[in-house]
């Protein structure tokens, strides 16, 4: 299969560096241009990558390699839809980051976008490609723990912002500057935002959708940011499953500009575990473990080493083969807008204190 | 822990990597179960790992693998030895019991000398042994020397019942830092997936998502022989480090024979295999050709540097 000739956009997304070795070593893939969207991004990309033409404009990005077939949209929220015009435009394929945008009226001109220029649009969703959750999606569907009753999830990390600043601007998380609530100082944007995949995981593995949710809203951890960084969701699928889901950035970072080393306060960073509980047994995962352990260097602090972080390969052997071969991918722009508009009502719960209907 | 999967899984599995990867083997190959090939291999490669070769210098048309190096905990412990997160390294305690089926003592021996080389990038220059058992093939407890002066123990039996779990553990201490394999406060090993139901117990612990099905052996073992046949110059090493380890295991015996502590000298060719750039420094052994002999203990103390940022964790 020739491999496809993909660029990068942006930069500045905090999945950025996920993809660096993936681009380059996938025999797939042909790693033509980048473009960062500032001096420090693209310094830092010059650090890291040896190689790739990096630009700081996209149209001249484009326009100097007419050869680009795709683009990994690398970005804040609030490029996107700008982004996915250029792509479209010159019949380049997109892969998108995990949240392409929270408005609804964005979202549908992306469709359209994407379907009137024939070019294929997977949304980042690696945890699809993470081997515990092919075992754990096979467990179920095998009938395992039989039809399936509640699922709680965490899907909780650090705090990315001190690394990827606009992860904690409301307009470039969220799109717009939205209220908490009636009298709350913070803003849509925070946490919620980072951490889509467990509202995704729930409905590919019941196969139904949201009928209600109920989030609540604590008191940040970090007080100095204008998003939210603890919440907790609750809710039923339409199929009676209940959930509870907590999608937090409860885990205390040292607000460094770059992640590295030391970047953890508490031992693990990320933390992605399900619990199933079905008519005929209960199933038990943690997407990130076992790992490796130490208390050494910088900082001296116990800290979890991961072992997993390969899901990136199978992500993108997905997307090349949906670009060579005219396919869909699983988590395409229609499959993911029942999930970003769940993500959407948790908020709108927060604001009115109450369940909403999906 | 192979027996989940069988022999035609892992050809399976590798001939699907060497397709995705567009790598062709100068030969026909095969992934062997164990031991030696079987007289009628003719000019097919075959591709076993080392623990489970008796004889010190296989048969030409062998690649004695040393699988383990590919399992992530290891990567990701060596990375924190490289990467002087945990500096400079002290001790390593290691544990492996298995019901002797999955490996034998010797097996064991084999593969935990080759670990602690390869994690502290360092030879051992001289070791201890104590033996128990049947014809004393059912424990053993082990404590080496490294050039550069650290200690290790090798904790290995064969007393589980047949069927069980292997159990095993993997600590390097340094002044800076313990990194290991086990989370804190745990005897035994976790897995990802833990599911109760109708039809019993049953856990799972994926950790390769392109060679989904596989165990963590077994995948390690099919990276291995992946790693092999894309890079036939390192079969060199591979074999220089069989011969190596081979020798280390007959030493243990000796010394559990003599009840003495004896010496395992190496010289600078069998260094490279055991030993990287970058790893914890050797003073290296002079002497002759490469097999273990019987002298004095070394000892000596190095320990360089490297730094590496590395990033995990995203969703």
């Amino acid at each position: 299969m020739k491999p496809v000739k993909i660029a990068m956009l942006s930069l500045t997304h905090g999945h950025t560096r996920k993809y660096f070795q993936t681009l380059l070593d996938s025999p797939k893939l042909e790693w033509v241009a980048a473009c960062a969207a500032d001096d420090v991004v693209y310094d830092r990309f010059r650090r890291a990558v040896d190689g790739v033409p990096c630009y700081r404009d996209e149209a001249q990005m484009f326009d100097r390699h007419p050869e680009i077939e795709a683009a990994v949209l690398a970005s804040a929220n609030c490029e996107h839809l700008r982004q996915v015009e250029a792509c479209t435009e010159r019949g380049v394929h997109v892969l998108s980051m995990k949240i392409p945008t929270f408005d609804l009226a964005e979202y549908d001109r992306m469709i359209e976008l994407v379907d009137a220029a024939g070019v294929v649009c997977q949304i980042e969703l690696e945890l699809h490609y993470n081997p515990v959750v092919h075992r754990v999606k096979r467990l179920v569907a095998d009938g395992a723990v039989g039809r399936i009753l509640s699922m709680q999830a965490t899907n909780i990390t650090l705090s990315p912002v001190w690394a990827f600043p606009w992860q904690g601007s409301p307009e470039a998380s969220y799109g717009r500057r939205v209220p908490l609530g009636e009298g709350d100082p913070r803003f849509r944007g925070g946490a919620l935002c980072d951490h889509p995949h467990v509202f995704d995981l729930i409905r590919w593995l019941t196969g139904s959708d949201f009928a209600s949710i109920h989030a609540e809203v604590a008191p940040n951890m970090r007080t100095d940011l204008e998003v939210e960084d603890i919440l907790l969701v609750g809710g039923k699928m339409a199929d009676g499953c209940t959930f509870l889901l907590d999608p937090s950035w409860s885990r205390l970072e040292e607000r460094l500009p770059e992640p590295g080393p030391g970047w953890e306060v508490f031992p693990k960073r990320m933390e992605v575990n399900l619990t199933i509980g079905g008519e005929r047994g209960t199933l038990m995962a943690d997407c990130f473990g076992p790992n490796v352990y130490h208390n050494g260097a910088p900082n001296d602090r116990y800290t979890v080493q991961y072992t997993y972080f390969d899901e990136w390969i199978g992500l993108v052997d997905e997307f090349v083969d949906c670009v060579r071969r005219g396919k869909q991918p699983r988590i395409d722009l229609r499959w993911h807008r029942r999930t970003i508009e769940a993500m959407n009502a948790c908020y709108e719960s927060i604001a009115a204190g109450q369940p909403v209907a999906v | 822990m192979l027996p989940m999967t069988t022999r035609s899984h892992w050809n399976d599995a590798l001939a699907g990597l060497l397709e995705k990867y567009g790598v062709q083997p100068c030969s026909p190959w095969r992934i062997a179960e164990g031991g030696e090939p079987p007289d009628d291999a003719g000019d097919v490669l075959t591709l076993a790992s080392g623990s489970s070769m008796t004889e010190p210098d296989p048969r030409e048309m062998t690649v004695p693998l040393l699988p383990w190096r590919h399992e992530r905990r290891f990567i990701e412990l060596r990375r924190l030895v490289d990467d002087e997160t945990v500096t400079p390294l002290l001790m390593c305690r290691f544990t492996r019991l298995t019901d002797g089926r999955e490996a034998p003592l010797e097996a064991i021996l084999y593969r935990e000398f080759d670990l602690i080389e390869w994690l502290s990038g360092t030879p051992i220059v001289g070791l201890y042994a104590s033996m128990a058992g049947i014809d004393e093939g059912r424990a053993a407890n082990v404590i080496a020397r490294l050039t550069g002066g650290a200690i290790a123990s090798v904790e290995a039996g064969t007393t589980l019942p047949v069927g069980a779990t292997v159990r095993d553990r993997h600590e390097l201490i340094a002044r800076r830092g313990v990194a290991s394999d086990r989370v804190v406060d745990t005897q035994v090993v976790q897995s990802s997936v833990y599911a109760w139901t109708d039809a019993g117990h049953e856990q799972h612990t994926d950790v390769d998502a392109e060679l989904f099905g596989l165990d963590a052996a077994a995948a390690a073992l099919v990276r291995a022989a992946y790693d092999a046949l894309r890079r036939p110059e390192s079969n060199v090493a591979l074999r220089r480090q069989h011969r190596r380890l081979r020798r280390l295991v007959e030493l243990a015996h000796e010394s559990a024979r003599r009840g003495e502590r004896l010496a395992a000298e190496a010289t600078e060719r069998d260094l490279k295999g055991a030993v990287r750039p970058g790893g914890t420094g050797v003073s290296p052994v002079h002497g002759q050709d490469a097999h273990a002999t019987l002298q004095p203990p070394c000892t000596g103390h190095s320990i360089p540097p490297e730094d590496e940022e590395k990033e995990g964790g995203a969703p």
